[in-house]
């Protein structure tokens, strides 16, 4: 969810981001602690979906 | 020559803005960015300054102190003047109200659109570029940059205004002035941007507190860990909580993200929480840090980025970096290391790169 997310907002401009995981980071979110096979944390998926509305995104 | 910067000191605004106009003559300004003295503000240097160019863009903020090259004042004005040649266009927007709920989308979409929309910023991301100054009053900034971060791709770098003796402060768009606002510019720059950070501070403890209980919009941190915060603060340090009040400006807190920190300094302990000049959210996980030296971290900062001769630089820098310049007697060769550059700069109430933030340089480089 995370990399779909930073994946669908940035479009591939490596800039963008890094930009979009450090503003999810700065909401509250240690996006950098979960790997692509950490157990799905039901509170941080929540949050991740709150995110990705505002960002106009479907996850 | 594509950026000008001057220095002013006047008796009052009208006086600058006409020493202003004399300095910029032979210049076709398109955007002014000031930091004028809260000591002007009697006197309004936004609509002084909109008399003397009135083809110009202006955005300005009060300050407790000023830079511009090498030179470090205070009461005084600091100016830079950019023409066709360092940006293509500007869009400036004021967003009034902060301290309320903060609804941004608008007022983005319309600046968007005055580009051509989102795909054309998107397309040239490498190009567009926003300066965006905080009346410091209103104490929103963080929520502010959060939605602001939402709303747009768009990297917005800035400050929040400071005041002198009078304790004014203020921020200005075009002859307007403005409490509890964020004043925005977009400008698309002709040979694009960069941007960096440096903020003297490094990790002093690789322990990662989770914050688990904070007021956000009023910046008040409860508890780490689910402990009181004060009590874990103290741990890291291993001194007793009775003292952390002492190790409030060396050792501040920061969100860790790769290589990047982002400082939050204390304020005061207030009942059973610690004020912060800049909130966290619950959810964050933050290191204690140690303040390092505020010159060589800012030199090899600006070396590391800066490897080209710039049209203009500007800095946002903390107010409590300049204190402790100030202290340590370094704003000189603190100054000298921006004087290799046509550059202004303030001394903020906190700077905005991403987030708000404290206890940095946080500038910006137009090429």
């Amino acid at each position: 969810m995370i990399q779909k997310i930073v994946a669908e907002r940035s479009r591939g401009n490596q800039v963008i981001a890094n930009s979009v995981r450090t503003k999810i980071i700065l909401k509250g979110i240690a996006i950098d602690k979960y790997t692509p096979t950490s157990p799905d944390d039901f509170a941080v998926m929540q949050k991740l979906r709150e995110v990705a509305q505002e960002y106009g995104l479907i996850v | 020559m594509a950026i000008r910067t001057i220095s002013i000191k006047g008796t009052d605004s009208k006086d600058v803005a006409l020493q202003a106009k004399e300095a910029l003559k032979d210049f076709e300004t398109k955007f002014l960015l000031f930091f004028a003295s809260s000591y002007y503000e009697d006197s309004n240097p936004a609509t002084e300054l909109s008399v003397a160019f009135p083809d110009s863009k202006i955005i300005g903020s009060t300050s407790h102190s000023e830079y511009c090259n090498s030179t470090y004042t205070n009461h005084s004005v600091s100016i830079m003047a950019m023409d066709k040649d360092s940006i293509e266009d500007v869009c400036v927007k004021v967003v009034e109200n902060i301290r309320e709920e903060i609804n941004i989308n608008e007022s983005v979409k319309d600046m968007e659109a005055y580009f051509g929309g989102s795909e054309e910023i998107f397309n040239n991301f490498d190009k567009y570029v926003g300066i965006i100054l905080f009346e410091s009053g209103a104490k929103a900034e963080e929520v502010f940059m959060d939605r602001l971060g939402d709303a747009t791709n768009i990297l917005f770098v800035g400050g929040s205004s400071s005041a002198a003796e009078n304790n004014i402060s203020r921020v200005y768009a075009d002859d307007k002035v403005y409490e509890g606002a964020a004043v925005l510019a977009v400008l698309k720059t002709v040979k694009g941007y960069d941007v960096l950070k440096t903020q003297s501070a490094c990790v002093l403890s690789d322990r990662k507190l989770l914050v688990t209980k904070s007021n956000l919009r009023d910046r008040i941190l409860y508890e780490f860990d689910n402990r009181p915060c004060g009590e874990v603060y103290a741990e890291v340090l291993g001194v007793s909580v009775d003292k952390i009040k002492d190790y409030f400006v060396s050792n501040p807190l920061g969100i860790v993200i790769g290589d990047e920190i982002f400082v939050r300094t204390f304020d005061q302990i207030k009942e059973d929480g610690i004020t912060l000049h800049c909130g966290l959210p619950e959810g964050a996980e933050i290191n204690v840090l140690k303040i390092g030296d505020i010159v060589a971290d800012t030199k090899q900062a600006l070396d590391n980025i800066i490897t080209y001769q710039p049209a203009g630089v500007i800095n946002f820098n903390c107010l409590y970096r300049t204190f402790e310049m100030l202290n340590e007697d370094l704003t000189q060769p603190y100054c000298a290391l921006f004087g290799r550059y046509p550059s202004i700069g303030f001394s903020t109430g906190g700077e905005a790169f991403l987030g708000h933030i404290n206890e940095t340089s946080t500038v910006l480089v137009i090429k």
